[in-house]
């Protein structure tokens, strides 16, 4: 299932790179190689996601975000920019953006990135409080209750906000940093291996005394939830 | 110069004796003439004083001009040496207070900080280019390997350490990125209120599985009352972080870690102690410099960062970070006293 995607980028190499790549994924790609150009199509097409590069030619990336948003087209909106600092990507975050990439990025964080924010376009019909299942699994997002099998399985509020993310991404890749800003909602990059040990404990409660995993590890990426 | 008083009061007390003197000399003048009558002794008395006053104060003018002259073309002097690039000329002072003296001491002071950010600045870039030779080289090596593999098994392993190489390198970049920015302040704009107590046990609880695994125990110590600090809340957090960090790399065979966050009235003191091998007193001040690092077996990680961006957090809210001895291990307090907002002005645009 294709979708539009409008990518602004002036750089040639990195656009050339991601149109193939999100081409081999079924997306359709536009693209416009400066602000104003970005800011006319993003206004005039209909686009499923917007990738928006932060600095360009013309008119830079932060303005086309807030003149779209001040337009009313509420299309959601990649930034990706070299600016890394803490506050560089908390200023982009705040100026109206959907998520903020920093580069250089791998091609899978991007791809994940950008199949989270179809999905979250996508599932904005289900009600919030709605029960999500993944295969044997069932959560409950108003009482935080967990059942495998039904077999209620016990978690700390942390590891429920890190199932629950995984559920409604579920058969699409997390990455680690996805997974740090969304479920601790820190944007700093940490030295350890923090994520990965806590997804394992996350694992072994899922998994133990079951057959079937279902917290995979995707090699370069990060992980998935998928029965 | 080498006297007690400033040579500006030495002039004005020559010229104030000069003119008295003159005055001396035309009552002297009049004294002598008393056989005529007032009028005439005053009317031939007078054009010797205008006389005597315009000599002297020709005399004092050109005194004081020349002076005056010297002590600009010496301080101008300097300023075209340091234009032309020497940084180490300074303005000749005296210890005494006049004009001349303050605006050499100032333009002095300004020459140190000048020398003083030249030198800083020289020293991380030369230690950034140091730096970055090691991750740069095991990044080739890695590359090479992987182009001279001929088991693709082999060449995927080179080539996921091409990559490791590639983000360790980024994170050295990012993180000398932050530091500066925190010493720019120009974060500040982003400061919000927060509960640094909540902030501190969301860590806590982060990194406790982190310091099981590595066969330590992570205990935190939060605050009776709640501590509102206005800051920047993902600095603080990757500074605490970083100490974290730091306690489970180094100290974790100790034992347990200590994490709290205590209230003391105008400041609050996050503080982080492991009973590891810790970091001699007379090497603390290594490890707080950028780049300083005690051990080069560890650059892999751009830890020799690690302290500098701290330390630069706690500088960005008017604070500190504190090296002590945890009698065994190391004892790191990052201390920041409490602000107020400041008004909606500073705000971004």
């Amino acid at each position: 299932m294709g979708r539009k995607i409008l990518l602004v980028e002036d750089d040639r190499e990195t656009a050339d790179y991601l149109v193939r790549g999100l081409g081999q994924e079924g997306h359709g790609v536009e693209l416009a190689a400066n602000g104003q150009d970005g800011l006319f199509r993003a206004t005039d097409g209909t686009f499923d996601l917007i990738i928006l590069d932060r600095m360009l030619p013309v008119l830079d990336g932060i303005s086309v975000l807030k003149a779209l948003r001040a337009a009313n087209i509420s299309t959601p909106v990649l930034v990706l920019s070299a600016l890394a600092s803490v506050g560089d990507r908390i200023e982009g975050l705040e100026s109206g953006s959907d998520d903020y990439l920093v580069k250089p990025f791998s091609f899978a964080e991007l791809l994940a990135r950008v199949n989270a924010l179809l999905r979250r376009r996508e599932a904005r019909v289900d009600p919030a409080d709605h029960r999500i299942a993944v295969g044997d699994l069932e959560i409950d997002p108003l009482s935080r209750i967990v059942r495998r099998a039904g077999k209620k399985i016990e978690l700390k509020p942390r590891e429920y906000l890190l199932l629950e993310y995984f559920a409604r991404n579920e058969g699409r890749v997390v990455t680690r940093t996805m997974l740090l800003e969304q479920v601790w909602d820190y944007h700093f990059d940490p030295g350890t291996n923090v994520i990965d040990v806590h997804v394992s404990r996350l694992r072994r409660k899922l998994e133990d005394g079951f057959e079937k995993p279902l917290l995979h590890t995707v090699r370069g990426a990060g992980y998935m939830l998928a029965a | 110069m080498a006297g007690r008083l400033p040579t500006t009061t030495r002039i004005a007390l020559l010229t104030g004796a000069l003119a008295l003197a003159s005055n001396v000399a035309v009552v002297g003048f009049i004294h002598w003439r008393t056989e005529y009558q007032l009028l005439d002794a005053l009317e031939d008395s007078l054009p010797v004083a205008v006389g005597l006053s315009i000599l002297l104060g020709l005399i004092c003018g050109g005194i004081v001009a020349k002076y005056v002259g010297m002590r600009i073309r010496s301080i101008v002097a300097v300023t075209h040496r340091v234009g032309a690039g020497d940084l180490a000329q300074r303005v000749r002072t005296s210890d005494s207070r006049d004009a001349f003296d303050r605006l050499g001491r100032q333009i002095n002071e300004m020459l140190e900080r000048i020398s003083a950010l030249m030198e800083e600045l020289r020293m991380v870039t030369d230690s950034l280019a140091h730096d970055l030779r090691s991750p740069v080289g095991r990044l080739r090596s890695a590359a090479q390997a992987a182009a001279e593999a001929s088991d693709p098994a082999e060449r995927d392993t080179q080539l996921a350490s091409v990559v490791r190489q590639a983000d360790s390198l980024m994170r050295i970049l990012t993180t000398a990125l932050e530091i500066s920015r925190s010493e720019a302040l120009t974060s500040r704009a982003q400061f919000n209120p927060f509960d640094v107590g909540d902030l501190g046990a969301e860590l806590a609880e982060m990194y406790e599985p982190v310091a099981e695994e590595a066969g330590a125990t992570l205990r935190f110590q939060r605050p009776t009352l709640a501590v509102q600090l206005f800051g920047h809340r993902q600095l603080i957090a990757q500074a605490i972080s970083n100490l974290i960090e730091n306690a489970i790399r180094y100290g974790a065979l100790g034992g347990d870690i200590e994490v709290s966050v205590s209230d003391g009235g105008r400041r609050v003191a996050i503080a982080v102690a492991d009973h590891g091998p810790g970091i001699p007193v007379e090497r603390q001040a290594e490890a707080l410099r950028r780049f300083g690092r005690l051990d080069s077996s560890r650059s892999e990680e751009g830890a020799g960062l690690g302290l500098a961006l701290v330390r630069a957090i706690a500088h960005l809210h008017g604070g500190e970070l504190f090296l002590e001895d945890n009698r065994p291990g190391l004892l790191a307090i990052f201390d920041v006293p409490f602000r107020e907002p400041e008004p909606a002005a500073e705000s971004r645009p």
